[in-house]
């Protein structure tokens, strides 16, 4: 299952960013899934709670938007500073 | 109502553009909203464009071969390479989950080949492709990917390669292209393979034709059967006219010391 693959990416690449930014948490990460892009979108829902387990996107809720292309994109990143 | 998670709007935490005070078990936590606008294959494509640069300096030309399991690629493969190794320097890096038994396979046709074990992993990715890389020797002018077999997966991993090539074998059934399409519609050559099964099947060649074009008009569209021999001549011209592989011979003896590290 790719989706894993392609979860864990997306959980680092996040981590990353709230690093940079210096948040504490992610309450919501908006990606869009294109029909074309190979990427199942219950495959990958179920994935990524797997992927962001322990991390700072454990409590994130992933807000998915669906086109009929190949683009597979994040777009935004919703976070938190105590 | 909000339809991710069925909150009234107004009190929606992501509401668009939202920079509101989230009250978290009596603590005040401000959220902001970071625009990112990135694409999520990113990573694999930063290693896709490090292999394409690295076969460009090479003067290599990098082929895909994806399908289902079992359809028929190591045998066409075999074929095909083993004929057109006495013209080119060439090697393949073959992908399965386990076992070495596709590249044994290659060997006895005296084709240089590369097993990559993913084991848990569906398809091969760009940063595996250039980590095997540094095994094949360096005057390389053809190197054949046979991708794991799956008709889905493969096709979402960018390799760095110049053309794809997706197999679909007639006992899978006509309508394949429509059910998994990101393939064929990615794919630069489409071969239909065990094309000697076509009687036998009662196979119906203008309804896979015709479902094929719905979704790629232009890729060529190539008949093969290793039983018989079919198509594998037609496919060789067609690989080295999409790759110019003519003009740009191997030249004996030229070796060069450049590394992907
Ligand atoms: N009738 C017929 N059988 C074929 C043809 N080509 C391959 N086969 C048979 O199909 C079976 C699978 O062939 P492989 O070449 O191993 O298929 P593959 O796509 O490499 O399989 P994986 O690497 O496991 O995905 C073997 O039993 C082959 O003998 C053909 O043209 N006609
Ligand atoms: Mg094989
Ligand atoms: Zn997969």
């Amino acid at each position: 299952m790719h989706e894993l693959t392609l979860a864990i990416d997306l959980v680092d690449r996040a981590t990353e960013i709230l690093k940079q930014e210096g948040a504490t948490e992610a309450t919501s990460l908006s990606i869009t899934i294109g029909k074309l892009s190979g990427v199942d979108r219950s495959c990958f829902e179920f994935a990524f709670p797997e992927a962001a387990k322990g991390t700072k996107l454990e409590k994130a809720h992933l807000i998915i938007t669906e086109t009929d292309d190949h683009t597979f994109q994040f777009h935004s990143l919703e976070v938190t500073n105590v | 109502m909000c339809k991710d998670c069925g909150c009234s709007t107004a009190t929606h935490p992501l509401f668009p553009g939202s920079q509101q005070k989230l009250k978290i078990s009596g603590t005040i936590k401000s959220t902001r909203k970071i625009s990112i606008e990135e694409s999520l294959f990113q990573k694999n494509q930063n290693n896709a464009s490090e292999n394409r640069q690295f076969f460009a300096t090479e003067k290599l030309k990098v082929i895909n071969v994806m399908s289902s399991p079992g359809s028929g690629k190591t045998t066409l493969l075999s074929k095909l390479l083993g004929e057109m190794k006495e013209h080119y320097s060439l090697a393949v890096l073959v992908g399965d989950q386990e076992t070495t038994i596709d590249a044994d396979r290659y060997a006895k046709q005296g084709v240089l080949a590369k097993q990559i074990n993913t084991h848990a992993a569906c398809h091969l990715d760009a940063k595996r492709i250039r980590e095997n890389l540094v095994d094949l020797p360096n005057h390389l002018q053809l190197l054949v990917i046979e991708n794991v077999g799956n008709l889905v997966c493969p096709a979402v991993f960018d390799l760095g390669e110049e053309l794809k090539i997706a197999l679909l074998s007639t006992p899978e059934g006509e309508e394949k292209p429509l059910k998994y399409p990101v393939l064929f519609h990615d794919a630069d050559v489409i071969v239909l393979s065990k094309c000697d099964l076509i009687e036998v099947l009662n196979y119906d060649l203008d309804l896979v034709t015709k479902n094929i074009r719905s979704l790629n008009p232009s890729a060529p569209l190539i008949l093969c059967s290793t039983k018989s021999g079919l198509g594998i001549s037609e496919l060789k011209e067609t690989l080295e006219k999409s790759l110019s592989l003519k003009e740009n011979a191997y030249v004996p003896g030229h070796t060069s010391n450049a590394h992907i590290n």
